[in-house]
């Protein structure tokens, strides 16, 4: 007995000084909540033999907070496209080296995603990672479906419906910005007068994040502006559960259009094991796997062929982000100024 | 005493390092330009004290205040008779009892709000019972939130005192006459205003400051100062005006502390 105990001390003691032995590795991840399978980020840390450390956020702004507050060196983060601009516009990003992005010999990111930022001044600091569209989910009992003709049914019908509204001020003032017929990037006074007018005057239910879509499949809303990923979450939810969904997704024809993206900050100390990273998850098994499990558009073509082949079947009305004809509009960093006249703008809403 | 005071030392340096070195550096924040990501030369503004006369800021400052100080009055009215009955049992079960009414403090403080937020929907599992809530977006819902987040800071406290009170000068005042009523009004109450006092700063503080809360029972729709800064620190990265509004606010929160600990006559808080 006394022996077996010793045998296991000695044993466990060599595992402990092989453990001192190798100094693993650190990745550090600023990522958004449930946006990443963390099957493939435990099978990279297994290839690699490093350490992912994986931190979630839940807004744009948070992560431009964490990144210029440097306590942390990033290695890879997530922000969408606008945030990149700002990012890139303050020297908090480094320059992507293509030629390091083997995994990109093998797949290639389709040309819709590629022609959103082309021509913009931020496209050499991205390598897309998924894409999507803002839109409404509604529910289908007690929704008619003849009144979504676009995004007036958000504002001009909240005495008919109850209405929820996305508690981001980008987003929702967005919605009003669609509805007015403005560019989403309008930053003239009168105009973003009239967006604030309208989102004051309509008579939300309740100012929400992704609690909307709950609420909307309880039937304590009617509809919500969401994220597309809001929708195909609940929907995959339903498939698996074997239920029938009651909710839709209603995209108006002209929408916000987002792209999100990794991005390596000049804080990053592991570029090397960085660029390790982004390859293995544009790697296509992982990419169809990762794809799979977000729910959101991927952006390499040979993925999203596969998944919407029959095999997978994601060919749901609405999982293109931007089918041909369709009219999209992408954000654009404007100024701080403006973004926090858009938080002014939704602030006052919701004290209305 | 003094070769005590070396066992504060944890406390000391606690106290300075997480919380006189962070609030000096937001009175700093509060009245300069210094830019907290990328320390330099600054110099000392003025502009901060706009922020204070915004009427969203002033809208969020009286919503605290009243939400806050009717939540304490009614964990006061729920907390003291509560409290009273538990002093004042003879049984075994006493302490079962009062480890009953901590018990809710066990679990995890967001989930209890989201756990109303899910009640006070009209569709809910309540539905099960034939009851039908519509809360969502008034201050009921905030009220009842914030009184099952805080009441146990309430009782407690008062509990402790009321628990140590000495028996016989309410016989006394008895003895002499004294009404059930006068007893209580010139003897026991008196007695308590300590547990009162620290039962109204623990309950008052928490309300006060509170911002997961309002956001999720109100539906976004009631703003409270404590949403009001959450924005200036995460979503528009005004550091230096939401320094500003958190300066404000203790100021806020001093003023009401003096009010209290005026009728502390005793002075002797537990804080």
């Amino acid at each position: 007995m006394k022996k077996g105990l010793i045998a296991v001390v000695l044993v466990l003691s060599v595992f402990l000084l092989v453990g001192c032995g190798e100094k693993e590795e650190k990745l550090y991840l600023l990522n958004w909540g449930e946006y990443m399978d963390q099957d493939l980020v435990i099978a990279f840390e297994e290839e690699y033999g490093v350490d992912v450390i994986y931190t979630e956020v839940g807004s744009n702004e948070e992560m431009e907070v964490l990144i210029k507050a440097g306590t942390t060196a990033y290695d890879i983060a997530f922000p969408s496209d606008y945030m990149v601009d700002k990012l890139a516009s303050q020297g908090l990003l480094n320059e992507i080296d293509y030629d390091r992005l083997t995994a990109l010999d093998d797949v290639a990111i389709m040309d819709e995603v590629l022609n959103l930022y082309a021509d913009k001044d931020y496209a050499p600091y991205l390598v897309p990672y998924f894409w999507g569209t803002i839109g409404i989910m509604y529910n289908l009992e007690t929704v008619d479906e003849a009144d979504l003709t676009g995004w007036e049914v958000l504002f001009e019908q909240t005495d008919t419906y109850r209405v929820g509204m996305y508690d981001s001020a980008r987003d929702a003032v967005a919605s009003a910005l669609f509805y007015l017929g403005y560019d989403v990037n309008s930053n003239v006074t009168s105009e973003l007068d009239e967006a604030a007018d309208a989102l004051s005057n309509a008579d939300f239910t309740m100012f929400g994040e992704d609690n909307l879509k709950t609420q909307v499949i309880q039937g304590n809303l009617d509809m919500a502006l969401v994220y597309s990923g809001d929708y195909f979450d609940e929907l995959y939810a339903a498939e698996e559960d074997e239920r029938e969904a009651n909710f839709g997704y209603f995209v108006p024809e002209t929408t916000n259009v987002w792209v999100d993206t990794f991005v390596i900050p000049t804080t990053s100390n592991q570029t090397d094991l960085a660029y390790d990273f982004i390859n293995f998850m544009l790697d296509e098994d992982n990419a169809t796997q990762n794809a799979d499990w977000v729910g959101y558009a991927p952006v390499i073509e040979e993925v999203y062929a596969m998944l919407t082949s029959d095999e997978y079947g994601y060919d749901y009305d609405n999982y293109n982000p931007y089918p041909e004809g369709a009219s999209r509009e992408m954000y654009e960093f404007v100024s701080d100024d403006r973004y926090a006249r858009l938080n002014d703008i939704l602030n006052n809403a919701k004290a209305n | 005493m003094r070769r005590l005071r070396i066992i504060t030392l944890p406390y000391l340096v606690w106290m300075v390092v997480l919380v006189l070195v962070p609030t000096l550096l937001i009175l700093l924040l509060s009245v300069t330009n210094l830019d907290i990501y990328n320390i330099g030369p600054f110099s000392f503004v003025t502009e901060g004290f706009e922020e204070l006369t915004k009427p969203l800021v002033i809208t969020a400052m009286k919503n605290s205040v009243r939400l806050s100080l009717l939540a304490t009055l009614i964990c006061f009215l729920i907390g003291y008779p509560t409290a009273y009955f538990l002093a004042n049992l003879k049984t075994s079960k006493k302490t079962m009892l009062i480890t009953l009414f901590i018990l809710p403090v066990w679990s995890n403080m967001l989930l209890r709000i989201i756990a109303w937020e899910t009640l006070f929907f009209p569709n809910s599992i309540l539905n099960m019972f034939g009851i039908s809530l519509n809360l969502i977006g008034t201050d009921v819902a905030i009220l009842i939130g914030m009184t099952s987040m805080y009441l146990p800071f309430m009782t407690l406290p008062l509990y402790s005192v009321l628990e140590k009170m000495d028996h016989s000068l309410i016989e006394a005042s008895k003895d002499l006459g004294a009404s059930n009523m006068q007893t209580f009004l010139k003897v026991t109450l008196p007695l308590s205003l300590s547990g009162v006092v620290s039962g109204v700063i623990m309950t008052l503080l928490p309300s006060m400051t509170a911002f997961a809360l309002p956001e999720r029972l109100s539906g976004g729709k009631t703003l409270l100062i404590g949403n009001i800064i959450e924005d200036y620190f995460m979503k528009t990265s005004n550091i230096n005006g939401g320094a500003m509004i958190s300066i404000a606010l203790m100021v806020v929160i001093i003023v009401l502390f003096m009010v209290v600990v005026h009728f502390d006559k005793e002075g002797e808080t537990l804080i």
